[in-house]
């Protein structure tokens, strides 16, 4: 497997990849400076050739960077950040980098197939997996092939003549760059060029050669390509290029080679009059005092004629092209030249006249009509009937527009009130229909979406409804604009034919909601391009499309009685949403920000649901979760809805079968994982379920799995997901969840991709992210922390313990310590029974955190060393001055205990301090999935990062700290932070500063708590995880306060990671419940523990089952 | 020195008829003292015409007999108004430089920022004539072989049929040559190529060898702006990731399609040729269109 790269070099494409196995090899660079883990050449193309075949391979080459070095007497390349990620290295910053030479083989593809390659090797690498890996510079290169097609497909290109030194004169096809919106565009691809595209040795590390050859090559190939394939050639062909400046052009455009052909010195003219000529489209750019403003105004509502041949008069006038304001119109500047302004006034006027004129002459090239007018000697306006009229709107505006001109026309145009437009006319009951409302056990699955629905269609002009007989009037009079009611009507003759033929082919009739509501938004239904301007609908339809703004229609006066919590007003909101939807047998996506309580609305519709039956068992609701969010739920479920009956469908001794049929159905709540519901999908499958939650749905992943199978194959009256990513912007995901719980309503994944994701994504093109946000605006609710009425909710500051479920490999491991030092302790006295005592309690917050901390393969150094603790406190002499927290300590432990300090885990990073960097962990370290905090955490993450927020992980132990950065970095594809008690004072600065500039580069901060618990400004965060505990809340708000203080804007979010049944829930229940014993635990350090009996010890560590352990 | 006519010998008897408004050879200092690029060419048709010619013909030319001139590449034409009613049309014909010739003198030209720098305030410094000299050009740059050969530089020519050059030469001669005093680049444009596209032609190569090539179309300020592209040194820590603006770039909408937009920014070709290039490009850009859109869809570029 292979990272692969891009590179220009020598105007042509250089492709070159760092294999991962010469990297894990640990191979180094030898004395010539090959890169030493660089691909070879024909490994490239072997690989290259298996991702398309018919690619044509390019030619073997070597190519020459400069790329970041480990410093020192001899340099080595460090990986690229993919790479590193996919070997797991963390770089500290201990590390001082150069920038050093070195060689590595590539493949160069021709100039002329680079735009090919890059969008070849986008599409190929999107749906392959295997022996290639995209390098994270690649990304650049696709959106600057995006940027080439879209030059070409919007027409943003021109024909220019390049003459290179030695003399020969070329024809090319570029982009346009010079509008004030596309430099821009192209200073973003520049400033955000990853800094090894221009890193080729000798280029001098410029950017604009590189963006200019790429574009330059990719347009002309794409155009030149498609030209000769449709034998523009063959216009010219008669022609005399020797003699006609225009024919000798495009020779050098319009054939295969570029070479123009001319007569003597006629190629340098040619040059100059194309340069003449293209530097007109630059003229919008010049700064100008005043410009040419057009102000149309339509016929007055009394004119005689309001036909065809209606007069618009097109006036004049002379605009502040700064703030878009009229200085003078033409009519008064003409009409007060008269004798009796004198000096300095007449020769203002004359001067603002000579303007006038000159820009009337430059507007005239673009809109030839405008030549009329310059016959006259005072030109204030020409008149304009309603054809000419529309054509200017039309075709006219924008061109001037773009040409720096002023133009106003009435407001009306371009209103979809002003054109023709269909609407959806729906008609339902005003109750529910019955089946619906009684929730009948087992009915087929989204019965609410294929529900019939009366619907008909009706044509509209303005506010009018129009019957065929008038559109058939009004296309036989074939004018482009009518007034109607005292209102102008764009009536586009294809528009006209559309609404006939559509009003003759919709009769009307019924049809199912979700065609109904696909229709609306103009997806499926009516081919015709007739823009459907809506839908109208009375009864329970008119409440579902209502969306947000007409919650009121289904708003609940109140939370369940039963429910033993608080709902927030927008809560209350998102509930009854809920409800509705489930009246209706409909699914829904709640996609609300991380924070604002997903679970609780969800359970209170549990509740909610109960009281409305009266009593009557509605049927046990299915409620699939990862399983390190499981433990959550419970908590949560009981907290808030005692008397709701859960069942755990979780761990060995789970049922199945009968068993399993017997436990749902006396059920309320069966709670499992994503997991089990694969494994147990047959009898899962055989369970009426009244409805099937997902919660954190997005993995529900494309394309489908077995996993997604099982679940969709479950059957049930309704699905509801929860989300916390930003599914409007991951148009997959978005997918996949709307599938399940709206099966169908997004149609095909191919159709959905070619219909809103690659417009959406890919060309940003924003009527179809708008169309899209109408399609699944019944269904998917999202509030955001920062939407104005959840703000005005919330408080600033939010602290949430979030429940985690071990995984089986921590379960063992843990059960296994605790066991051994049961055994050991009973034996053994005085310090060596402290000594015990404290290292399987090191070991079981380790495990706690990953297995891989625990059995050492996160640091090798300090692993050993730990390792050693454990074998019964051998070394456990861990040089630490003692001392910090004196007066406590000194008081609570006898000072023959060398071991207690050193044990404290917030010393336990200074001792780790001396860590050698770099780091490389091994591939299993990385795993998220092996603990149940770092599977958590990576969710969070993922939605915190997805949402635009930013986040602190605090934790005790940098050696966790570095597992973590190296975790993020893997699954997340983000570079955290990392700040610990070896980060220099100048380098703290630097993090802080970078972390705080909040321009979405660095969103995550992992801080060990000693080092960045406190003295620092953070705010730009608005989440705090406390990954792993230190039980001294004082300490832990200090930590908090980073985020939250003075300068914060946002609400504060505080994650408190408990594992559920180990010591940490018990001593955090301690603390909670402020118990005797917590006032020992708190500041103390973790001393008090060796003085606890074997048989308090037992009760205080040993693993409580709670049945969702041991998934297997 | 050359015997300049004696003026006192003049025929006094038959004046020509007087012109109004002509051209008149006013200068102080007479025909002494022409600077270096203007002098050989007056001393060499005096030289070259018939002692009589000569004389009448600055006669003519201080009585502003020369109605009309016209200065083209290569040749001028003028109307001088002797005795007769109407004015003798004549020409002088000028050796021109052929474009290869033209392309090794501007070659060397370029070279120097000099000359170009020179040019641009109107003035010829006098290395032009030996640098012309020693690239072996067809003609020097100060042409100063009159007659009525074909050989000659200029060749001559005028309605009045008499031995070449004639009177009416001479006089038109002096209004040449005053003028090519204070306007010495016009020797250009005798030679075949107009001053300014001569100094845009130097211009042209000296970007060309200091870009490496010259284009036609002009690049946005993006290109020029430095800033955007820091050191890479800068960079050693984020070396491999896109910056955070490419998030801005795609958030960005793209450019509303309207069509054949800059096609008609630019409105009617000013090139001069006959062959209907916009309406092809309207056409090309049709074809564009459709092409990018499939691009656009998925379909690779270079796909079939």
């Amino acid at each position: 497997m292979f990272v692969l790269h891009a590179n220009w070099s020598g105007s042509a494409l250089h492709l070159w990849g760092e294999s991962l196995s010469a990297a894990r090899l640990g191979h180094t660079a030898s004395r010539t400076a090959a890169h030493p883990w660089g691909t070879a050449a024909k490994d490239l193309t072997a690989a290259l050739d298996a991702l398309d075949a018919g690619l044509g391979s390019g030619t073997p080459d070597t190519l020459r960077l400069l790329l970041p070095h480990l410093g020192g007497a001899a340099p080595q390349v460090l990986p690229s950040s993919k790479l590193a990620a996919l070997l797991g290295r963390v770089s500290d910053d201990a590390e001082t980098l150069t920038l050093e030479p070195c060689t590595v083989p590539s493949i160069r593809v021709a100039a002329s197939h680079a735009l090919d390659r890059i969008l070849k090797i986008r599409s190929a690498l999107a749906s392959a997996d295997g022996m290639i890996a995209a390098g994270h510079d690649l990304e650049w290169w696709y959106s600057l092939a995006d940027f080439s097609v879209n030059a070409v497909a919007d027409q943003r290109v021109v024909p220019t003549v390049i003459q290179e030194q030695g003399g020969g004169f070329r024809g090319q096809w570029r982009p346009w760059l010079n509008d004030s919106d596309t430099n821009e565009s192209v200073a973003d691809l520049i400033a955000s060029m990853p800094a090894v595209v221009r890193a080729v040795d000798g280029a001098d590390g410029q950017a604009w050669p590189i963006v200019d050859g790429f574009l330059a090559a990719a347009t002309d190939s794409l155009v030149r390509d498609s030209l000769v394939a449709e034998t523009y050639e063959d216009s010219i062909e008669a022609c005399d290029p020797t003699t006609d400046p225009h024919v000798s052009w495009l020779t050098g455009l319009v054939r295969s080679t570029d070479a123009i052909r001319t007569g003597r010195g006629g190629a340098f003219d040619l040059l100059r009059g194309a340069r003449g000529w293209l530097g007109l489209l630059d003229e919008a750019r010049e700064a100008r005092a005043l410009c040419l403003g057009l102000r149309l105004e339509e016929p007055a509502l009394d004119a005689a004629d309001t036909g065809i041949d209606a007069t618009w008069r097109v006036h004049f006038m002379l605009v502040d092209p700064e703030t878009n304001e009229t200085v003078i119109d033409a009519s008064a500047l003409f009409s007060r030249g008269d004798a009796r302004r004198r000096g300095a006034a007449q020769a203002r006027d004359e001067e603002l006249s000579g303007m006038l004129l000159q820009e009337l002459a430059r507007a005239s090239r673009i809109w030839t009509e405008l030549d009329d007018a310059l016959e006259e000697e005072r030109p204030t306006g020409i008149d304009l009937d309603t054809r000419r009229a529309y054509q200017f709107m039309r075709e006219m505006r924008p061109i001037l527009l773009e040409a720096g001109f002023v133009v106003e026309i009435p407001s009306w145009w371009g209103e979809s009130t002003s054109r023709i437009n269909a609407h959806l006319l729906i008609d339902s009951p005003d109750e529910l229909p019955p089946m619906m409302s009684q929730g009948a056990r087992g009915a087929a699955l989204g019965g609410g979406l294929q529900s019939l629905v009366g619907y008909r269609w009706q044509v509209t002009l303005g506010s009018q409804v129009v019957s065929v007989d008038m559109l058939e009037r009004l296309a036989a009079n074939k004018a482009p604009l009518v007034r109607i009611g005292g209102q102008w009507i764009d009536l586009r003759p294809e528009d006209i034919e559309s609404a006939l033929r559509f009003l003759r082919g919709h009769p009307g009739g019924t049809m199912t909601l979700i065609e109904a509501l696909r229709m609306a938004n103009g997806i499926d239904g009516p081919p015709e391009a007739l823009p459907v301007a809506g839908i109208q609908a009375t009864g329970w339809v008119r409440q579902l499309i209502a969306g947000d703004d007409g919650s009121e229609s289904f708003r609940l006066t109140e939370a369940p009685s039963a429910f033993k919590g608080t709902l927030r007003p927008y809560q209350l909101s998102g509930l009854s949403w809920l409800a509705f939807l489930d009246r209706l047998g409909l699914g829904g996506c709640l996609a609300d920000d991380m924070g604002l309580g997903k679970t609780i609305q969800l359970i209170a519709l549990l509740q909610h649901e109960r009281a409305v039956s009266g009593g009557q068992p509605v049927g046990p609701t299915l409620l699939v979760t990862p399983m390190s969010v499981m433990g959550n739920w419970r908590r949560e479920l009981q907290r808030f809805s005692p008397e709701l009956r859960v069942h755990i469908q979780h761990g060995l001794d789970r049922p199945a079968g009968e068993r399993l049929r017997s436990a749902a159905e006396s059920a309320d709540v069966v709670l499992t994982t994503y997991a089990i519901t694969v494994r147990d999908k047959d009898d899962l499958q055989s369970i009426p379920w009244r409805r099937v939650v997902l919660d954190e749905a997005q993995y529900i992943k494309n394309p489908p799995t077995k996993q997604t199978a099982a679940i969709r194959a479950i059957q049930s009256q309704s699905r509801i997901a929860l989300t916390g990513t930003p599914v409007e912007n991951r148009l997959a995901e978005l997918w996949s969840i709307l599938e399940f719980c709206c099966p169908g309503y997004l149609g095909s994944q191919p159709d959905f991709r070619r219909r809103f994701a690659v417009p959406i994504e890919r060309n940003r093109d924003p009527k179809s992210g708008e169309r899209l946000r109408h399609l699944v605006r019944p269904f998917v609710l999202r509030r955001l922390k920062t939407d104005r009425t959840v703000i005005s909710d919330l408080p600033p500051l939010v602290e949430a313990r979030q429940h985690i479920t071990l995984s089986d490999e921590q379960t063992r491991l843990y059960e296994q310590v605790v066991k051994t030092m049961l055994q050991q302790v009973d034996q053994a006295e005085g310090i060596r029974r402290r000594g015990l005592i404290l290292s399987a309690l090191v070991k079981l917050k380790q495990i706690c955190n990953h297995p891989s901390h625990y059995l050492g393969e996160v640091a090798p150094v300090a692993a050993a060393k730990e390792a050693n603790a454990a074998d019964g406190g051998k070394k456990i002499d861990r040089k630490k001055p003692a001392g910090k927290r004196g007066a406590q300590q000194a008081t609570a432990k006898p000072a023959a205990l060398p071991s207690d300090e050193t044990l404290d885990p917030l010393d336990a990073i200074d001792a780790q301090e001396n860590l050698a960097a770099p780091i490389v962990l091994p591939p299993a370290a990385l795993e998220p999935a092996r603990s149940g905090k770092t599977q958590r955490l990576m969710e969070m993450l993922d939605e915190i990062v997805a949402a635009g927020d930013s986040a602190l992980v605090f934790t005790q132990y940098r050696a966790m700290g570095h597992l973590l950065v190296a975790m993020i970095r893997q699954v997340l594809d983000v570079d955290a932070l990392f700040l610990h008690g070896g980060t220099a004072q100048g380098r703290r600065d630097e993090l802080v500063e970078r972390f705080q500039r909040g321009d979405g580069s660095t969103p995550i901060f992992v801080l060990s708590l000693k080092a960045g618990g406190v003295g620092l400004n953070l705010t730009a965060a608005n989440h705090v995880i406390h990954f792993d505990r230190w039980w001294n809340p004082a300490v832990e708000n200090q930590a908090t306060d980073r985020a939250f203080r003075i300068g914060q804007t946002r609400t504060v979010n505080v994650h408190k990671y408990v594992c559920t049944g180990t010591l940490e829930e018990r001593i955090d229940q301690m603390i909670e419940q402020k118990t005797e014993l917590a006032a020992n635990i708190i500041g103390a350090g973790d001393a008090w523990l060796t003085e606890l009996s074997t048989g308090q010890l037992k009760d205080l560590l040993s693993l409580r089952r709670t049945g969702m352990e041991g998934g297997e | 020195m050359t015997q300049l006519p004696d003026q006192s010998r003049q025929r006094q008897s038959e004046n020509p008829r007087r012109v109004i408004g002509g051209f008149r050879f006013k200068r102080k200092g007479g025909i002494e003292n022409f600077p270096w690029h203007a002098d050989p060419l007056l001393r060499s048709i005096l030289m070259a015409a018939a002692p009589e010619a000569a004389e009448e013909g600055n006669r003519y030319a201080i009585s502003g007999q020369t109605a009309t001139m016209i200065v083209a590449a290569g040749k001028v034409s003028a109307s001088v108004l002797g005795r007769a009613s109407r004015p003798y049309q004549l020409e002088f014909h000028f050796s021109t430089w052929s474009p290869e010739e033209w392309e090794r003198l501007i070659g060397a030209l370029s070279a120097e920022a000099l000359y170009s720098a020179r040019f641009l305030v109107d003035e010829m410094p006098p290395t032009v004539a030996t640098l012309a000299e020693s690239l072996s050009l067809g003609a020097p740059l100060v042409p100063s072989k009159p007659g009525g050969k074909s050989a000659s530089d200029p060749r001559t020519t005028c309605t009045c049929g008499g031995q070449q050059p004639c009177k009416h030469a001479v006089a038109a001669m002096h209004i040449l040559v005053e003028r090519l005093e204070t306007e010495p680049l016009l020797l250009f444009t005798l030679r075949g190529m107009p001053p300014k596209q001569v100094i845009e032609r130097i211009q042209e190569r000296r970007t060309l060898s200091a870009r490496g090539e010259s284009h036609a179309h002009p690049l946005p300020s993006a290109a020029s702006d430095h800033s955007l592209a820091p050191p890479l040194a800068s960079q050693l820590e984020d070396f491999w990731r896109p910056g955070r603006r490419l998030h801005d770039y795609a958030a960005r909408p793209a450019h509303p399609h309207v069509p054949y937009a800059l096609l008609r920014r630019l409105g009617a070709s000013p090139l001069g040729g006959k062959f209907p290039l916009v309406g092809l490009l309207a056409s090309i850009y049709d074809s564009l269109r459709t092409r990018g859109l499939r691009a656009r869809d998925g379909d690779p570029p270079n796909g079939t």
